[in-house]
């Protein structure tokens, strides 16, 4: 297993949020990922029904242009469009299983999939995921291993606060009931502070994925991650805990995502995450820590060894 | 591995004292060793003098009898002492590293360079860990691997309340600093073993660890366990609401978070995940079990489960 990077890229004034996607896009494929169709847009006249016509980020910042793209293990699929209402909206929808290969696709129509679900946006309007075009740097990794997680996270110039991201993430190997078809997580969030602890606690704002996948009751809804916290001594994660105790190095831990007493409906355990993991200490974000991540609110994610985060 | 297990057992006039001595004779059968002992009149260098559970020569029930035990791997202690104060009150002493090589006799247990005291008691008087004998029901068990993690508690006839517990929990592999020499947390307490309990600082019921053993700053440390919560649904665990797994419709179980948070003032850090007791994610009774493809394997006490085999709990 090994994470890609894409990190410290500017948000350019030409093309925006159609960039970023562009370039996550291009680092999927070198992570293994392939694309099995798409299409230019509105008016362009160029549609692939099984590979990529997007040969540049100019091509992929036209109204209604996408892709599709499918995992290394050829699972897992999204359909990633951009808005009509520019390069700051998208919209994302995800296949766990059955593929994008319904529908009637073109140049500004995705295909459907028998279980497609919206990550992000509902319509090809889009919903605006990113700032405007020269106001942040975006950074994106994706891991070339199964389980082929994967993030772009969106960051304002000057102080590095988290604005958007896009995040794919899974559970980690036996942290989760043997018969879940989808072990994952997908989170994005437009804004400010898209990774903090409100938002992925919060039961309108946490990340989607599948309950009961394949079986009765099956319901694409929302799970939301778990702090540590004692009456005793208080929160321990995220940022309560601080660094290892032995190494004085940064320690972090994995996410507990799930659905409690107080949801309506779909109780229970999803499982353990493995990427995004919650921060030990308190940090001020886009910090690099020792262990290897960089901090994005109140969770840390893999970094690149060597690389100053540019804010 | 595999858990061993001496559970529905009837307490009678013995008290506690039959609690300890089985636990002894569970914790012998799983490999460990009995070095030294006293049945509070004669002391016994090679550990043969306690051989049952009652009072007079030779028993556990007399006051200051002390057994000196050690784990498989000949590293891990416990010296453990019926009090002065009756069978329900035991002094228990906890040696990670250094071993109880100093003094003993009739009515005094060695001493060890690193020796802590375990769940309140700190004399020969003992602190209360069971109910009034003849009350309740006990159960044990213990791993015949490393890293030999075991536990014994108590439930009041009939009505199952928690009459007393004493176990040693292991973190689970990689889940703490590799430069913890000693990831054990320990727990010998008269309370419930609840949420509360289990998570308030207090050495009579939260678990104690040791906090950077063989380091400088080096403590023995309450190691408070931590719920899964959140502001969106609440309590993940333990013990609310409803959380089957959702694919088969059974019990989940959660491991819990050993550490010290902010709030601690001092010793701050993270210790691991619990491996033998594991937080409830369903609110039920006590000494209900978990069972999977129809096989019973956990029993439930307040608000954590404990190992159990594939037999009916016996409440009175």
């Amino acid at each position: 297993m090994a994470y890609l990077y894409d990190p410290n890229n500017v948000g350019g004034t030409v093309n925006g949020g159609a960039q970023a996607m562009w370039d996550l896009k291009a680092l999927l494929v070198s992570a293994g990922w392939t694309v099995l169709g798409s299409g230019g847009g509105t008016g362009s006249g160029l549609y692939s029904a099984v590979g990529d016509i997007l040969t540049t980020a100019t091509l992929m910042n036209v109204s209604r242009a996408w892709f599709r793209i499918t995992d290394p293990a050829g699972v897992r699929e999204f359909c990633i469009q951009r808005g009509s209402g520019g390069n700051t909206a998208w919209w994302i929808r995800y296949s766990a299983l059955d593929k994008f290969t319904g529908g009637a696709p073109d140049e500004d129509d995705m295909p459907t999939a028998t279980d497609v679900q919206n990550v992000w946006g509902t319509t090809n309007a889009g919903t605006a995921l990113f700032n405007t075009a020269g106001y942040y740097k975006y950074h994106a990794a994706a891991d070339n291993a199964a389980p082929y997680t994967f993030y772009l996270v969106t960051c304002s110039n000057g102080t590095g606060a988290p604005y958007s991201c896009f995040v794919f993430d899974a559970m980690v190997a036996g942290s989760y009931p043997s018969q879940d078809a989808d072990p994952r997580i997908v989170h994005c969030h437009a804004g400010g502070t898209p990774l903090d602890l409100s938002r992925l606690t919060s039961a309108a704002s946490a990340p989607f994925g599948w309950y009961a996948m394949n079986l009765g009751g099956e319901t694409w809804v929302r799970f939301t991650g778990h702090y540590l916290f004692s009456s005793g001594y208080g929160q321990l994660y995220p940022n309560g805990m601080g660094p290892n105790p032995y190494t004085d190095e940064d320690m972090d831990f994995p996410i507990a995502w799930g659905r409690g007493g107080s949801a309506a409906t779909q109780f229970g355990w999803k499982g353990f995450g493995a990427m995004m993991r919650w921060t030990g200490s308190d940090h001020s974000n886009m910090q690099p820590l020792s262990n290897g991540r960089v901090v994005f609110d109140d969770i840390s994610l893999p970094w690149p060894v060597g690389v100053a985060p540019v804010r | 591995m595999a858990y061993q297990f001496d559970v529905n057992n009837n307490n009678g006039a013995n008290g506690g004292a039959e609690v300890m001595f089985a636990l002894r004779q569970l914790l012998v059968s799983v490999g460990w060793v009995v070095l030294a002992d006293s049945d509070g009149t004669t002391y016994s260098g090679t550990g043969v003098q306690i051989t049952h559970a009652s009072s007079g020569a030779n028993g556990m029930n007399n006051s200051r009898a002390w057994f000196r035990i050690q784990d498989p791997a000949g590293r891990r202690e416990f010296c453990i002492q019926r009090g002065t104060a009756g069978n329900t009150a035991w002094w228990i002493k906890y040696s990670a590293l250094d071993r109880f090589t100093t003094g003993g006799d009739a009515t005094n247990m060695p001493t060890a360079t690193d020796q802590q005291n375990v769940g309140g008691g700190s004399s020969v008087v003992g602190a209360t860990i069971f109910a009034t004998a003849n009350t309740y029901q006990y159960h044990l068990g213990a791993d015949d691997a490393a890293p030999y993690t075991f536990y014994a508690f108590a439930a009041v006839d009939t009505t199952a309340v928690t009459a007393g517990a004493f176990f040693m929990d292991a973190m689970v592999a990689g889940s703490y600093p590799a430069e913890d020499t000693d990831p054990v947390v320990i727990t010998a307490t008269n309370s419930t073993l609840t949420y509360s309990s289990w998570t308030s600082a207090s050495a009579s019921s939260a678990p104690s660890g040791w906090f950077r053993m063989n380091m400088t700053r080096e403590a023995w440390v309450i190691m408070l366990g931590h719920r899964y919560y959140n502001s969106g649904y609440g309590i993940m665990a333990p013990s609310e609401g409803t959380h089957a797994n959702p694919y088969t419709t059974g019990e989940d179980t959660l491991p819990i978070p050993y550490g010290r948070a902010a709030s601690a003032g001092s010793c701050l850090g993270w210790k691991g995940v619990g491996s033998m007791v594991r937080w409830t994610v369903q609110d039920r009774a006590n000494m209900d079990t978990i069972s999977a493809g129809g096989v019973r394997f956990r029993v439930l006490m307040d608000d954590v489960t404990f190992p159990w085999p594939d037999v009916v709990p016996v409440l009175a």
